[in-house]
């Protein structure tokens, strides 16, 4: 064993093995630190003025364990990930080596990221595998995990841990947790009493508050109706090209006064009379904190929250950005701008623009007004990737890297033009936008539209013709559906759930079937359980409770407040809520279990029937034959006999779509060694006779 | 004392006949009435038919307008 060998050395603590190689190597003075595995667990060697271990933890090696089954349940302790969860051997084994080796170490460092969950995952290590450590332990705070970075960390590390930080850290994943567990086991006993059947719900502290914008989004949609209106658009010719030109009130009301002005537009010419020209400034969009990254993957690439937040920590721990989990949109001076776009100016395709930049007098960045105690902004590290980056990877790191060189690009200036147009007394425009002088577009140009739209070069009192006047009959639209892009955006707004939690909030709600599709729609079990939630506790789904203990929790690490007030007060509150709801368990546990049915069904089903519209298509096997065929569960109650013949072999899926010739649900087909084609089960569509 | 079931959907009426969406459709589609009529001088019935097989109007709005529509068909039976 390595460590036996080895005079009495510092052991540092990552919170993965990615990082723990980097800082290795980065602490190393040759800059080759000794891998060695133990047990199938990696720890790394460095030389320095004293010997250093740097051991890595897989993030959170220890979590949360209730003493007893059933709810209310306010008795727990933090044990290891593997007490809790099956499967997690390898867990032990970790903390085997990371407690052998503390007990040869004479100094300890926690080397986790600077945030919350970096702070439990040292503080729970060094308090209990390595014996009560997180009194003495030191700090190093880090926002890349390159070289001069991680050596500047090790050398002016902070005396002890960031005990406020640890507090509120351990006070979120308490209440969490006691929210999680309480509501969680009510709601699934509640099915499970009822029915027999087990399914696992679950709502927590920011998921139900989460799940009711959602609902409430869909009840506005549901009962949304559309009110008419109209506008009136000009075609009009200059110059041999056609302009469409809009009148002045974009909304009609009603369709007599819009026939009125295109009557009185027929058969007349138009005549400009003002030209108007303004020019306006656009300045740089402030550097990424986590949230607006996510916006604008979403936006750009169409990447989930939890897919840009994974990549993003990929890029991070190839020290190809800073660390991503940050609330800020600041770059201080003292990441040293002058530096990254150096390193940035070795890449061929940022060549040209970082000289564009290093060329000027002064790099000054624009920021915006978010900001983060911990960590700056994201931005580039300046190194250039040492392995290659998947598709995923490429994007995000040049969308941070495009954003940085942004930052520091002059404002963009635009041209506004408007010709206004009269036919016959009624006045119609014509816009246009042009860039004068591309500035910060020209670093980001990719991602933004910078070209506009030009107007014609027209003067005022001048004649043009009108090629005719159209009618456009309108309706409102209802409200959009959120995706997990502007829902996370919504989260933040309310400042419920934190930077690192809310992407993963969205997904359990994806996983426990509350909500589906990108474009979100609530299943009827979402529905059900917020309508339980809002009956029996309307407590734990009310925005404002969630905030104010998003508050208190902040205050924590502000030092204004204590963890046992808080938790306290979070007691107070659940006792009262699972009381409540043991009373109701009865009529909870029917309605949930009904729109667990309901959801089992839909997970089935194929689709509506196209015959009765009520009843659902669902696959089917006949007791006579034992064949498989499609038919309507209206066929139970007797009042619907559709059916339809299935092939016998192969995966059968649903497309969820209807067919484009006949309207009838398709299913997908998917036989061994062959492409998986397409159903309609419509036996008499069109399709199908000219396949023939 | 039985609770009233929606006239719809047959859950839990909250107010009057309905359960708590179609209420809130319901409330909907007669607060819009006064647009469309003024839009396109149309009657309730006309109305209700419009916005039954439109296809921006939302799932229970549409289900209530159904609903009221065979309502003032059964009525019209009546009368006749």
């Amino acid at each position: 064993m390595v460590y036996g060998q080895l005079e009495r050395y510092t052991l540092v603590i990552t919170e993965k093995p990615d990082a723990a190689s980097r800082i290795a190597a980065a602490l190393d003075i040759e800059g080759k630190a000794e891998k060695v595995l133990e047990n199938g667990v990696p720890y790394y060697l460095a030389k320095r003025k004293k010997r250093i271990v740097v051991v890595p933890a897989l993030g959170h090696l220890y979590t949360i364990a209730s003493k007893n089954n059933g709810y209310p349940v306010f008795d727990y302790q933090w044990v290891p990930l593997y007490v809790a969860k099956r499967g997690e051997a390898y867990i032990r084994k970790c903390l085997k080596v990371i407690s052998t080796l503390a007990k040869h170490a004479d100094e300890f460092i926690d080397a986790c990221d600077y945030d919350i969950e970096g702070s439990i995952i040292g503080y729970t290590i060094l308090k209990y595998a390595c014996g009560e450590k997180e009194k003495t332990a030191q700090r190093m705070k880090y926002s890349t995990l390159t070289k001069d970075e991680l050596e500047r960390a090790f050398e002016e590390r902070l005396p002890q841990l960031d005990f406020a930080l640890v507090e509120a850290g351990l006070t979120r994943h308490e209440v969490d947790w006691l929210y999680g567990i309480n509501l969680s086991r009510a709601l699934t006993a509640a099915a499970k009493n009822y029915s027999g059947k087990y399914a696992m719900l679950s709502t927590g502290r920011v998921q139900g508050p989460t799940l009711n914008f959602l609902v409430s989004r869909e009840k506005s949609i549901g009962c949304f109706v559309p009110t008419p209106y109209w506008s009136i658009k000009a075609e009009v010719e200059i110059d041999g090209v056609v302009f469409e030109s809009p009148y002045v009130k974009r909304v009609i009301e009603t369709k007599a006064e819009a026939e009125a002005l295109i009557n009185s537009c027929k058969d007349k010419v138009g005549i400009v009379t003002k030209v108007e020209k303004e020019d306006f400034i656009q300045k740089p969009p402030v550097p990424f904190d986590l949230g607006s990254l996510q916006f604008e993957a979403y936006h750009v690439f169409g990447y989930t929250p939890m897919r840009t937040a994974q990549v993003a920590q990929r890029l991070y721990l190839d020290a190809l950005i800073s660390y991503p989990r940050t609330s800020s949109q600041k770059l201080p001076a003292a990441i040293g701008y002058h530096a990254i776009l150096k390193g940035l100016e070795r890449s061929s395709v940022y060549s040209k623009l970082t000289q564009l930049l290093l060329a000027k007098p002064e790099l000054k960045p624009v920021e915006g007004e978010k900001d983060d105690p911990a960590h700056p902004a994201i931005y580039p590290t300046g190194n250039m990737p040492e392995r290659t980056l998947n598709i995923d990877e490429k994007n995000i790191w040049d969308l941070v890297v495009r954003r940085f060189m942004s930052a520091f690009g002059d404002a963009a200036i635009w041209q506004n033009g408007t010709v206004t147009l009269s036919i016959n007394g009624n006045l119609f425009t014509l816009n246009g936008q042009q860039v004068l002088s591309k500035g910060w577009l020209h670093f980001y140009e990719p991602y933004v539209q910078a070209k506009g739209k030009l107007l014609p070069n027209v003067r005022e009192r001048q004649e043009v013709s009108v090629r005719r006047v159209v009618l456009e009959a309108k309706f409102t639209n209802p409200p959009p559906r959120y995706n997990p892009s502007s829902l996370l955006r919504k989260m933040e707004e309310e400042n419920i759930g934190t930077k690192a939690t809310r992407a993963g909030i969205i997904q359990t709600l994806y996983n426990r079937k509350y909500i589906c599709g990108e474009s979100i729609i609530v299943t009827e079990l979402g529905f059900e359980v917020v309508d339980i939630l809002k009956k029996y506790c309307p407590t734990v789904i009310s925005v404002e409770l969630t905030r104010e203990l998003e508050e208190k929790m902040e205050n924590i690490q502000r030092k204004k407040e204590t963890k046992e007030n808080v938790l306290q007060h979070v007691i107070g509150l659940l006792c009262s809520v699972t009381e409540h709801i043991k009373e109701n368990e009865q009529a909870m546990g029917a309605s949930l279990s009904q729109a667990l049915q309901k959801e089992i069904l839909a997970a089935k089903s194929i689709g509506e029937c196209p015959i009765c519209r009520d009843g659902r298509l669902i696959v089917l096997r006949s007791k006579k034959t034992g064949k498989r065929f499609v038919g309507c569960t209206n066929h139970f109650v007797g009042s619907c006999k559709t059916a339809f013949p299935l092939p016998q072999k192969g995966l059968l899926k649903s497309t969820g779509k209807i067919c484009a010739t006949c309207g009838f649900p398709s299913v997908q087909v998917q036989c061994k060694g062959r492409r998986p084609w397409r159903l309609c089960l419509n036996p008499k569509c069109p399709t199908k006779e000219n396949a023939k | 004392m039985k609770k009233m079931k929606c006239r719809i959907c047959q859950k839990d009426a909250t107010e009057g006949d309905f359960c708590s969406l179609h209420a809130e459709a319901y409330a909907n589609i007669v607060k819009k009435y006064e647009v469309w009529r003024k839009a396109l001088k149309i009657c309730w019935k006309e109305y209700l038919s419009e916005i039954a097989q439109h296809s921006l109007t939302g799932k229970w709005a549409k289900e209530t307008a159904r609903y009221l529509l065979n309502d003032e068909e059964k009525q019209d039976v009546k009368q006749n």
